[in-house]
């Protein structure tokens, strides 16, 4: 079966995201937490995602979460 | 500035004689049953950008080609080989455990996606779903039914794969499409039966798309070394 | 470069539905986020109804374990399913007015990965 250039191009884009994901937040870490410096990702976001994160587990967990009482986007 | 690539068992064996990033030699530093392969820099290298992150993961392989090694995240970088030798000193427990984990196997990585009918690849709204729904409680049995579904095909579909692997992690999912997202720790000899059981799989599943990469370095199975 | 496509182990023929991967990943590898107004105000909405449709989602999973449980009057079980349904519907009219669809509400953050 013969493959189109943007066959290829789409293969090796697709094997690029799962080595992005491995390199950047896998593997062994030397030198501290390198992967902010790298993304160069804001203090903002990173906050975020660590409240967020905290969250999702607390529901994981089976913790109860605050009452949701009523529509909340008045 | 020192940029490492991987830390190795078979101490006594050379690093590879080739080149790693901007095209800097790999050397190697020994301590006790480990060797550290790396490259030197004058100055900063390792912007995440394509090919240099295809330039370590070749380092890496090569390494993993006769060797057990713990892959280093990219941008892995110490000032000296001082601090890579504390290093190693430090962690040289943990190492060692890892390596021991990992060796003679390979990570392959299985992302699953629900396709619908529609073929967009965009998952029903929820609105849709609730349009249906003629009352709150209506809503939440079908809520229910597409969580036990979801969770029954995901299970069917890890299973096989968890039984051919030493070790799996799955995340969680990204997307309303996802179904399965994970890890796969496998022995080198697995790998063939590994595939043709995501074939089968697949087959038997015209409902959602399966994507199996790899072999990779254990990079998701190294991270708390 | 020696073909990553030979990474590919399994496929299936259409790779589209893997592609909307492909969009974070730019953001991962430039790390920014766009400068220009209209877009850094259409980050912003994202972002924040990101933050709101997870704690939806998460506030849908507790109440559907709670329901699961047993032990739910009726009448209670209509006033939360009633409730989450109004909450879905208002996410998506949300996400109609400003725009945005699933995929640019799984936020990228490099490395840190989706949101949701």
């Amino acid at each position: 079966m013969t493959m189109t250039r943007e066959d290829i191009a789409r293969q090796r884009e697709v094997a690029l995201v799962d080595l992005v994901d491995r390199l950047l937040a896998g593997g062994v870490v030397i030198g501290g937490d390198i992967t902010l410096s790298i993304a160069d990702v804001d203090l903002v976001y990173v906050g975020l995602r660590a409240l967020i994160t905290s969250v999702a587990t607390a529901d994981e967990l089976g913790l109860s979460l605050p009452a949701a009482g009523g529509a909340p986007f008045r | 500035m020192i940029w490492v690539y991987g830390i190795c068992d078979r101490p006594e064996l050379a690093p590879p004689r080739r080149r790693g990033l901007a095209q800097a030699p790999l050397d190697g530093l020994r301590e006790g049953e480990l060797l550290a392969v790396f490259t030197r820099h004058a100055r900063s290298v390792g912007e995440p950008a394509p090919d240099a992150l295809w330039a370590h993961e070749r380092v890496v392989e090569r390494l993993m080609a006769d060797r057990a090694v713990l892959p280093m995240r990219f941008g892995s970088t110490v000032d000296g080989e001082d601090a890579l030798r504390r290093f190693l000193l430090e962690r040289r427990q943990p190492l060692l455990a890892a390596l021991a984990r990992i060796a003679g196997r390979v990570e392959l990585g299985v992302r699953i996606l629900e396709l619908h009918a529609s073929g967009n690849g965009s998952a029903p709204a929820v609105a849709t779903i609730a349009a249906g729904a003629a009352t709150g409680r209506d809503y939440l049995i079908s809520r229910l039914r597409d969580g036990k579904r979801a969770e029954q095909l995901a299970t069917t579909l890890h299973e096989p794969l968890a039984t051919l692997a030493a070790d799996a992690r799955l995340q969680t999912a990204r997307g309303a499409d996802d179904v399965l997202r994970g890890a796969y720790l496998v022995e080198r000899g697995v790998v063939p039966r590994f595939r043709v059981t995501v074939e089968r799989l697949q087959l038997a599943h015209p409902e959602v798309a399966i994507l199996c990469t790899g072999p990779w370095p254990p990079y998701t199975f190294v991270s708390d070394a | 470069m020696d073909s990553p496509a030979d990474k590919l182990l399994a496929a299936p023929a259409d790779l589209d539905p893997f592609a909307r991967d492909l969009r974070r990943l730019d953001d991962a590898l430039s790390g920014r986020v766009s400068a220009d107004p209209e877009n850094v105000e259409r980050g912003l909405a994202a972002l924040v109804l990101t933050v709101i449709e997870l704690l939806r989602q998460l506030m849908e999973r507790q109440a559907l374990r709670r329901v699961e449980a047993g032990g739910l009057d009726d009448e209670t079980i209509e006033r939360l399913g009633s409730t989450l349904m109004a909450l879905a519907q208002r996410m998506d009219e949300l996400k109609e007015i400003f725009g945005l669809d699933d995929d640019d509400l799984n936020l990228d953050l490099g490395p840190l990965g989706r949101l949701l």
